[in-house]
C-alpha cells in the first residue's frame, strides 16, 4: 500500500500539470468560442453585443446581441465553432511540444460546446448528441496521448539525470 | 437573440477536471503495469561482475538513444536497461552488488530469478589492482549455480590496462571469453542476441 502510493506520489507533477492545463485551455476555448459568435454578430451588423462570461441566476455562459431579421442566423450560429477550430488545428504544427495534443482537447470541446448551436442550425436536436459524443471522444484521445507522453518523457528526464 | 453554451465556465472547468484526472489516472496505472510486465516478462541478460566500469559496459552496450530507468519494483538497487538488437529488445539487468563481502546477497538473487534471466553476463576484471583472478572465478561459479546453472558469457573487463597472468588464467578457463573495451562490440551483441 504505501509502496503503491509512493510510486503514484512520483507521477503527481503530471497529473497537476495535465489538470492545470486543461482548466486553462477549456476556459479559453469558451471565451474564444463566444468571441467567435461576437466577432460574426459584429460583422454583420448587429447591436448591443456583450458576452456574459457566467450569469449567476441562469448559471450559463452566452452571447446575447440584437440583430435584423435580414441577418443571416447560420452565420452567427457558427461563429464560435468557426474560430476555434482552426486555431484548435494550428497546434498540430508544433511538432516537438506536448502541447499539440491540446488539439484534440480543444476540437472536442468545442464540439461538445457548439452542439447546440449545430443542433439549432440543421433543426434536428439528435445532432446535438452526435456532437457531444464525437467531443467526449476526442478529449479522450487527447488525454490519453498527452499523459502517455508526459509520463515516457518523465521516465527520460529520470534517465538523463 | 442569445447564443447560450450549453456548458458554462464552472460546469466546463469541473467537466475537464473530472475528465482529465479519471484519464490521467487510469493511464498511470496502466503505465505501471505495463512496466512491470515488461520487467519480469521480457528476455532478460543479468550483468554480473566486478561492480567498478559495470555501469559504462552497460551504457556502452544499450548506447546513448536507449531509454533507461531504475526499477522502483526491487527492494534492492538494480539497474534496468534496454539493448535494442535488431527488432529484438533485450533487457539487460544491472544488479549493483550480488555479493556482501565473500557471500552472495540471497535478497538480491531471489529478485533476479523472479526475471525471466536468459543469460549472465559476467565481467572479470583483468587489471592489475583488480581481485586475484581465482577469487573472480570462485565468485563465477557461485553465480552461475545460484541463478540455477545459467547460460553465461565472460567478459575480459578493462582490458586496456590488463595484467598478462590474469589473461592467461582466464584463457585457460574459458574457451570462447570476450574483450572489453573492444573496436568489435557487435561480435559480443551478437552473442548475446543469439542466446536472450
Amino acid at each position: 500500500m504505501k509502496k503503491n502510493l509512493k510510486k503514484t506520489q512520483k507521477y503527481l507533477p503530471v497529473l497537476l500539470y495535465v489538470v492545470v492545463f486543461n482548466i486553462i485551455v477549456v476556459t479559453a476555448v469558451v471565451v474564444v468560442h463566444e468571441e467567435g459568435h461576437f466577432f460574426a454578430g459584429s460583422y454583420l451588423g448587429c447591436n448591443n453585443i456583450k458576452i456574459v462570461l457566467f450569469d449567476s441566476s441562469l448559471l450559463s455562459t452566452y452571447t446575447q446581441m440584437a440583430c435584423s431579421s435580414q441577418i443571416p442566423t447560420q452565420i452567427l450560429l457558427l461563429g464560435g465553432f468557426l474560430l476555434v477550430t482552426p486555431l484548435a488545428i494550428s497546434l498540430l504544427v508544433l511538432k516537438d511540444f506536448n502541447e499539440r495534443y491540446f488539439c484534440w482537447v480543444i476540437l472536442g470541446f468545442n464540439f461538445i460546446i457548439s452542439s447546440s448551436d449545430i443542433a439549432t442550425l440543421s433543426g434536428v436536436w439528435q445532432v446535438s448528441f452526435l456532437f457531444v459524443i464525437l467531443g467526449a471522444a476526442a478529449i479522450v484521445v487527447g488525454e490519453i496521448m498527452l499523459s502517455d507522453r508526459l509520463l515516457i518523457l518523465k521516465e527520460e528526464i529520470k534517465t538523463d539525470m | 437573440m442569445i447564443f447560450e453554451q450549453p456548458l458554462s465556465i464552472p460546469f466546463a472547468v469541473a467537466f475537464i477536471t473530472i475528465v482529465s484526472m479519471i484519464s490521467v489516472g487510469y493511464r498511470i496505472f496502466a503505465f505501471n503495469k505495463q512496466r512491470y510486465f515488461y520487467l519480469y516478462g521480457s528476455p532478460s541478460v543479468v550483468v554480473a561482475g566486478h561492480w567498478p566500469y559495470k555501469t559504462h559496459f552497460v551504457k556502452s552496450l544499450t548506447k546513448k538513444d536507449v531509454l533507461s530507468h531504475p526499477a522502483d519494483e526491487f527492494k534492492n538497487e538494480i539497474g534496468i536497461s534496454y539493448m535494442d538488437f535488431g527488432k529484438k529488445k533485450i533487457q539487460l539487468v544491472d544488479p549493483k552488488n550480488i555479493f556482501i563481502g565473500s557471500s552472495l546477497d540471497g535478497r538480491k538473487i531471489d529478485e533476479l530469478k523472479k526475471i525471466n534471466c536468459r543469460l549472465l553476463l559476467y565481467l572479470f576484471d583483468v587489471s592489475h589492482n583488480a581481485q586475484p583472478i581465482n577469487e573472480q572465478i570462485k565468485n563465477f561459479r557461485r553465480t552461475v549455480s545460484a541463478l540455477d546453472d545459467i547460460s553465461y558469457i565472460p567478459v575480459m573487463n578493462k582490458i586496456d590496462a590488463c595484467d598478462d597472468k590474469k589473461l592467461e588464467k582466464l584463457r585457460q578457463e574459458f574457451k570462447n571469453i570476450h574483450e572489453f573495451p573492444s573496436q568489435n562490440i557487435e561480435s559480443l551483441m551478437n552473442s548475446i542476441a543469439s542466446v536472450a
